[in-house]
């Protein structure tokens, strides 16, 4: 009996131990990359992002952007000789992680600056802390419309959700003709403010929205809302989503004989998108504010070297971060301490970026094109630019 | 469009009863709730994946490949998570399969990461069948409901027609006298594993490409599901798990299609669950019904 109890004490022994091991290993350890202590003097900015779970493939590529703009501008000896570096944060795009990070970040590793390569929940999340902390935050491509409100330390180098979702409206009805929309919209922040601008802009140019459900992050299954689509037929779907769960939308629309075109948000730009969703997703036309075909030297040269030092075409989350990095530089020149760079972010105007001119209203958000994109023989094409107020 | 949404719960059934068969056979034999099942289904996906990307297998051998390798797995877990624990506290057994799922989960993301990959291209194209009427089929649905009829037919066979069945079906009613009649019990205990998770790798491949998507937690949810399924077609029973299964698919489709505003369709499994154990915990074909 005694020898039992023995072998079974070494056995849950054994898995307690391995149980240890992974969560150990699997816990959150900061990366930095950029100039070490050197003789210079260097400043350090705070990156947080899911680097790892469902929305890794955002967050990596958000991160690649700010190394590879960390570099680009050392390699130019810095900003008035002042070097930069990346202190990267995972936050496994949830709320409480963010926090963390954030917290970490400023209280441990006293970051002069902080960039949000993180999703809207997250973002939001750390608002009320980084705006008491007043240090200055520059946010790449989280849209929802509260995040830049409630102090004057946080930027937006992506327009908001209505933004996008207005755009979209406009120019499915004057120029593609659609008038009867079925909106599938992600649940959470994200999702849910671009389908409320887009279902109110739509309603004010005159079309309808008889179908309008929401899915949760991860579902696989949508046959269910899809027939239920295909009964109400309706002119287009507008998807308020990132790509995984839009690549099933496409593919299941297809298998399900729902034959109308589908509309995105910028959840949709990832090559993921196309990778997941194989052939159906020709034809998708989405908002984004990357346009990669652009022939100006700021994003040929941002593509070029985005693909020799990490092997792949850069995505929008990649070209946000980088030109987050970049407005972060941009506002040091005046200093590098977290009032002037503040102050330096506050005073942006036309600041030509990968992403087009960027200009920071009163509201602290960018002012800049949305771009439209389709997918075309399996890859991403420009369509056409429109300017915001 | 009823029937359409009719048609996608049964294609969504078919899998949830290759996933719960297997709950459903280890609690008929062991009272043990196989709380790694779920992940048996991952590791059975991403078996295929390997198979058919790194060895260069064809689809059909991939597919049964993965069914043995998951089986293996299945063994494996209950040699360490659960025969050392046979005779302790119910509750130990269930957290020592938590422990084995959040290890697999996580050697799995440590291996090929936490993002989606698409199944690998094995020159399957979907094609849709129209049924008259708007209704319409793909051939990936087909395949699911077409593999859940022969596996379930297959393991009907061997329970009911076969010696090792006979053996199987000794087991569960009472171990002890199974023992006596000389049945090697933890062979039994260890086929039922093997069969279990092999249902559950059939089940992960078809889903895996059916939505075209592989990934380290893509078990969790389903496995879940299976245990609502199990209980509510009663706890061991091979036919209330059938109908358990097509009865939750159709529910959670028909539920999605036409009352999603009232109640989230993932959320509709665990109501069921709830009723079920409030009104008649014995689930539809609870107790006097065969076991295995």
């Amino acid at each position: 009996m005694k020898k039992t109890i023995g072998k079974r004490l070494t056995g849950i022994g054994a898995i307690c131990l391995a149980t240890m091991l992974v969560v150990a290993g699997c816990g959150a350890s900061s990366t930095t990359t950029g100039a070490a202590a050197g003789g210079d003097k260097v400043v350090k900015i705070g990156f947080f992002g899911p680097l790892s779970g469902d929305a890794a493939t955002d967050g990596v590529h958000a991160k690649n952007g700010a190394e590879l703009a960390v570099d680009q501008i050392n390699a130019q000896g810095g900003v008035k000789g002042v070097k930069l570096q990346l202190v990267a944060e995972d936050d496994q795009a949830s709320s409480k992680d963010a926090l963390n990070a954030v917290q970490k970040l400023i209280e441990q590793e006293k970051v002069s600056a902080l960039v949000s390569g993180s999703y809207s929940g997250p973002t939001k999340t750390v608002n009320p802390i980084v705006q008491k902390s007043k240090v200055p935050m520059v946010v790449s491509y989280a849209v929802h419309p509260d995040i830049t409100k409630g102090g004057d330390y946080i930027y937006r180098a992506i327009y908001t959700a209505d933004v996008q979702g207005d755009a979209m409206a406009e120019y499915a009805q004057s120029e593609l003709g659609l008038k009867k929309f079925a909106v599938l919209s992600q649940d959470n922040d994200y999702g849910v403010s671009i389908q409320q601008a887009f279902t109110a802009k739509v309603k004010e140019l005159g079309g309808s929205v008889p179908v309008s459900r929401s899915f949760k992050s991860g579902d696989k299954d949508f046959n269910p809302l899809l027939t239920a689509i295909k009964g109400a037929g309706v002119d287009a779907i507008y998807v308020a989503g990132y790509y995984n769960e839009a690549a099933q939308i496409c593919q299941q629309a297809k298998q399900l004989g729902v034959n109308v075109p589908v509309l995105g948000s910028d959840g949709f730009d990832s090559p993921k998108l196309i990778e997941l969703g194989g052939a159906s997703t020709e034809g998708v036309t989405f908002t984004t504010p990357f346009n990669r075909d652009e022939p100006r030297d700021v994003v040929k040269n941002f593509v070029k070297t985005y693909k020799e030092k990490f092997k792949e075409d850069p995505d929008m989350t990649a070209a946000q971060t980088y030109d987050s990095v970049e407005l972060i530089a941009q506002a040091m020149k005046t200093g590098s301490d977290t009032e002037s760079i503040a102050k330096g972010l506050s005073q942006t105007k036309d600041f030509e970026g990968v992403t087009g001119n960027i200009s920071f209203n009163a509201q602290h958000e960018a002012v800049k094109p949305v771009i439209f994109v389709k997918v075309d023989q399996g890859k991403f094409v420009f369509v056409k630019s429109i300017s915001t107020k | 469009m009823f029937w359409q949404q009719i048609l996608n719960g049964l294609t969504l059934g078919s899998a949830y009863i290759l996933i719960a068969l297997g709950l459903t056979m280890v609690y008929g034999i062991l009272n043990l709730l196989h709380f790694a099942h779920g992940t048996v289904y991952m590791v059975g996906a991403f078996s295929s994946m390997v198979a058919i990307i790194y060895l260069k297998l064809p689809f059909p051998l991939a597919f049964l490949l993965a069914m043995v390798l998951a089986g293996l797995v299945g063994i494996l877990i209950e040699r360490i998570a659960y025969r050392p624990l046979r005779n302790a506290h119910p509750i130990n057994i269930l957290i020592s399969g938590i422990g084995i799922t959040i290890i697999l989960e996580n050697l799995f993301r440590l291996f090929f990461g936490a993002q989606t990959r698409p199944f690998p291209n094995v020159n399957l194209s979907s094609k849709t069948y129209g049924l008259g009427n708007g209704l319409s089929i793909t051939n990936f649905q087909i395949y699911i409901l077409v593999t859940a009829v022969v596996l379930v037919g297959l393991l009907q066979i061997l329970i009911k027609r076969t010696k090792v069945g006979t053996a199987l079906v000794a087991t569960s009613q009472d171990m002890k006298a199974a023992k006596l009649m000389g049945i090697d019990i933890n062979r039994m205990v260890a086929l039922t594993f093997f069969l279990g998770s092999a249902l559950a790798a059939a089940a992960g491949t078809l889903v895996a490409l059916y939505f075209n998507a592989i990934y380290p937690t893509m078990g969790s949810m389903p496995g879940l599901k299976a245990f609502s399924v199990v209980v509510l077609g009663g706890l061991g029973s091979i036919p209330g798990t059938i109908i358990g299964g097509l009865f939750l698919g159709v529910i959670e489709s028909l539920g999605a299609g036409y009352v999603q505003t009232v109640i989230d369709a993932n959320a509709i499994a665990f109501v069921i669950l709830i009723l079920v154990l409030l009104i008649k915990p014995t689930g539809l074909f609870g107790k006097k019904i065969e076991k295995v």
